[in-house]
């Protein structure tokens, strides 16, 4: 039959057939359901995305809490040595080496040689800044030096030669003490007054006239305390300029002094406790409380002012009339470093630690005492100790 | 921009295409899902021959669209674009079913429904031009496709197929006269 078609009609055919074969097959509301079936389909895509997007989202969020821990470990808990780590900080003219916050390290973050000999003597710590000064001795062939380093790091940042004089009889270092910001270090015969930022020499105060030597040295507040060569006679001067505001003889020989409270507190070494006036040099009050012969430490903490002699007696006065608390003998105590809080007193490099009110011992872990050990360092909480084993050191 | 009804119709197929390409927004892929996909069924039909497959295929294309819409540029034809794509998919499902021909179907299947051309289909006349149109190129498929079933002109078909206007006419009537043929016996 289709032969016999003319073109015209078989394209008519042709067209007929294919168009009602397409109509027929095509789905009703093709577009409809194609925007259907095309937008679950994205949905389906898009899920996948959104659990990537959730997994980056929780590594990031563990990334981010690795840092904070990270963060506050290295600068709050338990890494990052900070100024307030160290133990001769500013504002510590009592000699509590008590910190009211800080960190307790628990790593080495940097070591370094030490120029000429810096021994035992702790170093004083500035706005991150580590000032250490050499002992000079005479065997040795390094010049003793001041030098300050990056408490983080242990960069260098100045370094300066520090030779002390013969006058150290009674200190046998470069005392030295940084208050309000400035460092005051004796050489054994003058007070040197340094900007501990780039180590130049602010100021050169001479004891007053007709003192010999200057060995120890104290500061706080407005007051920049010292004693003679020999520790027989205290001065005050004014800290800002050097003038002398009083001096002071004593019979015995002083080492170590505490300020506290507008006090100047000192053990002579004939067993003579004394109080005296910062502001005029005058005796508030004087106690008799022989610890045997030899040198004395003296600390202080709030009412309560301790004396450790060099014959390892501990001897607690009230600050305000020099009434004897109590009296212990503890071995070793005088070399091993001295701390003390409002609680107890940390003694054998904080291995041993005694009741403030009773002088009892409250715990003794001092099995590996062997003196001679850097002081304690108190936090809220904690005491960083050091102990000293003839093979191991300290 | 929200394209409402009167928007898209209003439009050009490459205003559309490219207010989805730079968007990417759901409205303007409805828009251009609206525009396009009757045809694109079509001549999915055309090339593969079965609903579903065709229906999967556009769905696909589609989707590659929504994927490739920042390599759109504006100056190019959307129509040429689109099924490029759609064809390019259509003819990997082809070359698919080479490998596995056991799952080959037949383009024309028999009708169910009672009507004369139903009675047309199963008779002669019905299976000769199944079998001419299967024989057809997969192009000459589309281009008859978009000339016969959506009655593109000859100009939309060679843009939309790559072609220049002689050659799409050429090929379109070469089409003709093989289904012509086939209808009448003479191949």
């Amino acid at each position: 039959m289709a032969n016999s078609m003319r073109p015209e009609e078989l394209d008519g055919l042709i067209l007929t057939v294919l168009k009602d074969h397409f109509r027929r097959n095509r789905p009703e509301n093709i577009e409809e359901r194609l925007l259907v079936r095309t937008a679950e389909a994205l949905n389906r895509q898009r899920k996948p995305k959104n659990r990537v997007l959730w997994a980056m989202a929780a590594s990031l969020l563990f990334v981010v809490t690795a840092a904070l821990f990270v963060f506050y470990s290295e600068t709050k808990g338990w890494g990052r040595v900070t100024a307030d780590a160290w133990t001769f900080i500013e504002h510590d003219a009592g000699n509590s080496r008590f910190l009211k916050s800080g960190c307790i390290p628990n790593r080495v973050l940097w070591e370094k040689e030490i120029p000429s000999w810096a021994s035992t003597y702790k170093p004083l710590v500035d706005n991150n800044r580590l000032i250490i000064s050499g002992r000079y001795r005479p065997d040795s062939l390094n010049e003793p030096r001041l030098s300050a380093y990056n408490c983080s790091t242990g960069e260098l940042q100045w370094s300066r030669p520090f030779r002390g004089g013969p006058g150290f009889e009674t200190k046998r270092f470069p005392d030295r003490c940084i208050e309000s910001g400035l460092l005051y270090i004796s050489d054994g015969e003058r007070c040197h007054v340094i900007n501990p930022v780039d180590g130049r020499e602010t100021a050169l105060f001479d004891p007053p006239s007709g003192i010999q030597g200057w060995a120890f040295l104290s500061a706080t507040e407005d007051y920049l305390v010292g004693s003679d060569r020999t520790g027989n006679r205290l001065f005050c001067l004014n800290r800002a300029d050097g003038r002398m505001r009083w001096s002071f003889q004593t019979e015995g020989a002083s080492y170590v002094p505490a300020l506290s409270d507008g006090k100047l507190l000192i053990h002579t070494d004939n067993g003579q406790a004394f109080a005296l006036s910062l502001r005029d040099g005058r005796s508030l009050w004087q106690v008799a409380e022989n610890a045997g012969d030899g040198r004395s430490r003296v600390y202080s903490m709030g009412t309560k002012v301790l004396v450790s002699s060099e014959n390892d007696y501990v001897m607690l006065f009230s600050v305000s009339d020099g009434r004897l608390l109590w009296k212990n003998y503890v071995r070793g105590s005088f070399w091993s470093g001295t701390a003390m809080d409002a609680q107890a007193v940390y003694l054998a490099g904080g291995m041993r630690v005694l009741d403030i009110e009773s002088g009892r011992t409250l715990w003794d872990k001092d099995n590996a005492i062997n003196g001679n050990c850097a002081s304690p360092t108190l936090l809220p909480g904690f005491v960083l100790s050091t102990a000293y084993e003839s093979r191991r050191g300290c | 921009m929200r394209l409402g009804p009167t928007d898209t119709l209003s439009r050009s197929d490459e205003e559309i295409l490219t207010l989805f390409a730079l968007s990417g927004e759901a409205d303007h892929f409805r828009a251009v899902v609206k525009r396009f996909s009757a045809r694109m069924y079509s001549v999915s039909f055309a090339l593969l021959g079965k609903t579903d497959e065709a229906e999967d295929a556009v769905q696909e294309a589609l989707l590659k669209i929504h994927r490739a819409r920042r390599y759109y540029q504006n100056h190019l034809r959307a129509a040429p674009w689109i099924f490029t794509i759609l064809r390019n998919h259509c003819l990997d499902c082809l070359r698919k079913r080479k490998r596995c021909p056991e799952s080959r179907l037949e383009l024309f299947e028999p009708s169910t429904e009672e009507t004369p051309l139903r009675l047309l289909e199963q008779g002669e006349q019905a299976r000769l031009i199944s079998e001419g149109f299967n024989a057809l190129a997969p192009l000459d498929r589309e281009i008859l496709t978009l000339r016969l079933i959506e009655e593109m002109d000859f100009a939309g078909i060679a843009a939309c197929c790559g072609l220049s206007l002689e050659a799409t006419k050429k090929r379109a009537y070469r089409a003709m006269e093989i289904l012509r043929a086939a209808l009448t016996g003479q191949i």
